[in-house]
């Protein structure tokens, strides 16, 4: 396939004022360009190679074992402990110090001597130190009830409830996966050049994938264990409903306003390939299909889709009631059939039902938008450095273009200014403070973007326009961190989250979801304004199932 | 295999990752009084000499626990929404680039990076510092600056000569006080003048490729943690709430 012009997208892409609200990104869906489906795709049309050259497990569930995922040049392989967790030490926050499996990933194939060494650091965590050899450290618990449920019927040499699978969707939840650098872990530059890993969260996610077939190998080896030879494995099909589950909370959020190029180059992507298909002049008979059936699976999954939280209840049935009906609307026969659907979306539908259409239109146009996961990285560095030569006017300008959302509004207000966040001395934990009534404010974190625009363009206002910035940042090094992102707007439009952060009403979940989606995860589970549940792969191939798979 | 409760001693000294370094300058940075911007720009400038095999985490270290005696002697709270300057701000004359005490290095680089070709700025004419923390902490501004506008910069103090080039460690001559906490004067002279920047380059060797220098010793470690410390909110009752599950996780 030789590559072909693109046609002028630009009027059909969405703009970041429309984009950039946390309503609209804590209603984002998992995409075709997401995380984890853009590494089972490579890892497909790469034709990588999987085994699993140590299986050390005793009958109790406790030992070690090596997963090894084989590229065209290289090896990757999760180093897997397993451990016997008492009841009363299993808990999914960062303040936990055991769990029933942790692991890492291990950048080649480890010899004896590197497993020995992960043992006596990797069910640390936090508290154990990794090396340059080691790209991702992460932990998992089991689900409990769900654990049980399997292990026992397989023993006895019956598969489990289905129901009782769909319900919750994992054997094992992750609670933390660190990648880029954390306890010593290898930096994210030393992956670059390796086509094999290339985009966002790449190792992280071969991680969890190989987490995922771990458990449930542990599941089907204490079956064994237990019935002997009345045993069984899961049915293909039953295994398949599995993912790895993940329990998350505030520590993710901060993340999206600390990496705003990066933010930006996900958000820019999606709506670029939103936009290319709107741009599609005739719909084919194979991209129509593609989407009743990208449709119908999304129905499917609102089906089984629950939650107890009130706002994701509500959402639920907005998303329900919205895939009815695209589904009765259908492709219209016409010039720029997509283009005519969204455009009839926008003004018919709930933003949880138009993001749900953003998704399945971009289900059957792989061929169209599939190159695009290549520009989802960012330069972080590049974008760096101000330039202290603008002159103030110029600035001032690019804040009223880009920040006019966070001007005219009383931050005194204490509505306006209710939160602050901050880092936790307990495990470094990142949480949110009610500034009015918590001790701790005066080391709250730069998330709030919205009131620091509006400070530097009060204090930049007298400033003569033709002096350059770097007199202004001398006077005021306070505003430095503000005029940067500034400096950085015109570039990165979608850099910015276009809502205040710290206000009363402002729900973190909103962020998780956006990031969460990126990632690919399904089922998103608010157990508070503040943390969640997800699960991740369910439904997707093992590894012994990717050469075959279609449709990826 | 029960789970290990203690972990292994750590060799010293301490090899850290790219990015840890980065987090611990920024995160001391702005636990020693910085404002954010300035505690992003330690963390680059600390980065920047660690990969051009200078230990940035040292000199950073101990220019942060002067600052803080500084402040103190100044009256000036730690987490005080001020600028970084030793308590005093920095002033650009003609005369030369000084403040009332102890130039910070990250405020000089800083400024250095945002007026280099400004008329008060190194590519118009020579700057001088008085009185200089730390000095190779202003390296890294001055490269990015070279890197920016294609210009050679040479920047001198007593005992070392240091030239950069297209946001690179070109050369340093007798670097015996590279690592120097002081300097009463540091000159900056940059140009883009052809001839000038080939008859620079000529004279110097461009150095072997350093090592990065990607580990930090413990006093330095154990100094910048004490700062990284005081960007810590206490854990309490009330800050725990909220921030997961209070119940049990065995479902």
């Amino acid at each position: 396939m030789t590559p072909t012009a693109q046609p002028d997208t630009s009027a059909r892409r969405r703009p970041p004022e429309q984009v950039m609200r946390l309503a609209r990104m804590g209603s984002s869906h998992p995409t075709r360009l997401s995380f984890l489906r853009t590494l089972l795709r490579r890892m497909q049309v790469q034709g990588w190679q999987f085994d699993r050259p140590v299986w050390d497990i005793d009958a109790s569930g406790v030992g070690r074992a090596v997963y090894r995922a084989t590229g065209p040049d290289r090896s990757y392989s999760l180093v897997a402990f397993a451990h016997d967790l008492p009841d009363d030490m299993r808990s999914d926050r960062v303040i936990a110090t055991a769990w029933d499996a942790t692991f890492a990933l291990y950048d080649g194939t480890p010899d004896m001597a590197d497993i020995d060494r992960l043992q006596a650091n990797v069910p640390l965590q936090e508290a154990g130190r990794i090396s340059p050899r080691e790209l991702t450290l992460s932990r998992a618990n089991r689900s409990v009830r769900l654990f049980d449920h399997v292990v026992g019927r397989l023993a006895q040499g019956v598969q489990p409830d289905a129901d009782q699978i769909e319900a919750t969707g994992y054997l094992m939840r992750t609670t933390a996966v660190y990648g880029s650098g954390k306890f010593g872990a290898a930096d994210r530059a030393s992956l670059t050049g390796r086509d094999e890993l290339r985009g966002p969260f790449q190792a992280e996610m071969l991680t969890v994938w190989l987490i995922r077939a771990f458990s449930v190998d542990l599941a089907e080896h204490l079956a064994a264990a237990r019935g002997g030879s009345a045993a069984v494995i899961l049915t293909p099909a039953l295994r398949r409903r599995l993912g790895v589950g993940n329990s998350t909370g505030l520590g993710m959020a901060p993340f999206l306003i600390r990496h705003p190029t990066l933010l930006n180059n996900w958000m820019l992507v999606r709506e670029e390939a939103l936009a290319r298909v709107r741009t599609q002049p005739a719909a084919t008979a194979a991209t129509i299909t593609g989407f009743h059936a990208a449709l119908h699976s999304a129905a499917t999954n609102a089906a089984a889709w629950t939650s107890d939280h009130p706002v994701q209840i509500a959402k639920l049935a907005d998303l329900r009631a919205d895939l009815s009906k695209i589904a009765a609307r259908g492709v219209p026969d016409t010039a720029y059939p997509w283009d005519d659907l969204w455009r009839w979306a926008e003004t018919t539908l709930t933003i949880e039902g138009q993001e749900a259409l953003v998704a399945a239109l971009l289900e059957p146009h792989g061929t169209l938008i599939d190159g695009l996961s290549d520009c989802m990285d960012a330069d972080e560095g590049k974008a760096f450095h101000l330039d202290g030569s603008q002159p103030i006017a110029q600035l001032r300008a690019d804040l009223v273009q880009h920040y006019s959302w966070a001007m005219g509004r009383d931050y005194r207000d204490k509505d306006q200014s209710a939160r602050f966040w901050y880092v936790s001395e307990e495990k470094l934990e990142p949480r949110l403070g009610d500034r009015y009534l918590e001790p701790g404010a005066d080391l709250e974190l730069p998330i709030d973007s919205g009131r620091r625009a509006a400070a530097l363009a009060a204090t930049i206002a007298p400033w003569d326009g033709d002096a350059p910035l770097a007199a202004f940042l001398l006077a005021h090094p306070e505003h430095r961190f503000m005029a940067r992102r500034v400096q950085q707007a015109p570039c990165y439009p979608y850099a910015e989250i276009r809502d205040n952060l710290i206000a009363a009403n402002t729900l973190p979940i909103d962020m998780l979801r956006c990031k969460l989606a990126f990632f690919g995860a399904n089922r998103f589970d608010p157990r508070s304004d503040r943390w969640l549940r997800i699960a991740l792969f369910q439904g997707q191939p093992y590894p012994q199932d990717l050469a075959a798979e279609h449709g990826l | 295999m029960p789970a290990p409760t203690r972990p292994l001693p750590l060799p010293r000294p301490l090899p850290l990752s790219r990015s840890e370094i980065e987090a611990t300058a920024l995160k001391a940075s702005r636990g020693a009084g910085m404002a954010w911007g300035m505690a992003e720009e330690a963390a680059f400038a600390t980065l920047w000499l660690a990969d051009h095999g200078i230990d940035g985490l040292a000199l950073l270290a101990r220019h942060l626990d002067r600052l803080v005696v500084a402040r103190a002697g100044a009256g000036v709270k730690v987490g005080a929404k001020v600028g970084a300057g030793a308590g005093s701000a920095l002033q650009i004359t003609a005369a030369g680039w000084h403040c009332n005490g102890v130039l910070c290095p990250l405020t000089a680089g800083a400024a250095l990076g945002d007026h280099f070709d400004l008329v008060q700025g190194p590519l118009q004419r020579p700057v001088v510092l008085s009185d200089l923390s730390a000095p190779a902490l202003i390296l890294p501004f001055l490269a990015a600056a070279a890197a920016r506008t294609g210009a050679v910069v040479v920047v001198g103090w007593p005992g070392v000569t240091v030239v950069l080039s297209a946001g690179d460690l070109l050369a340093i001559a007798g670097d015996a006080t590279l690592m120097a906490d002081h300097a009463n004067t540091v000159t900056v002279t940059a140009t883009v003048t052809a001839t000038v920047t080939a008859t620079v380059t000529a004279t110097v060797t461009r150095m072997p490729d350093v090592a990065p220098c990607l580990a930090v010793q413990p006093g330095p470690w154990q100094a910048l943690q004490a700062h990284v410390q005081r960007t810590y909110v206490p854990a309490s009752d009330q800050s725990r709430r909220g921030a997961g599950a209070a119940g049990s996780d065995n479902s």
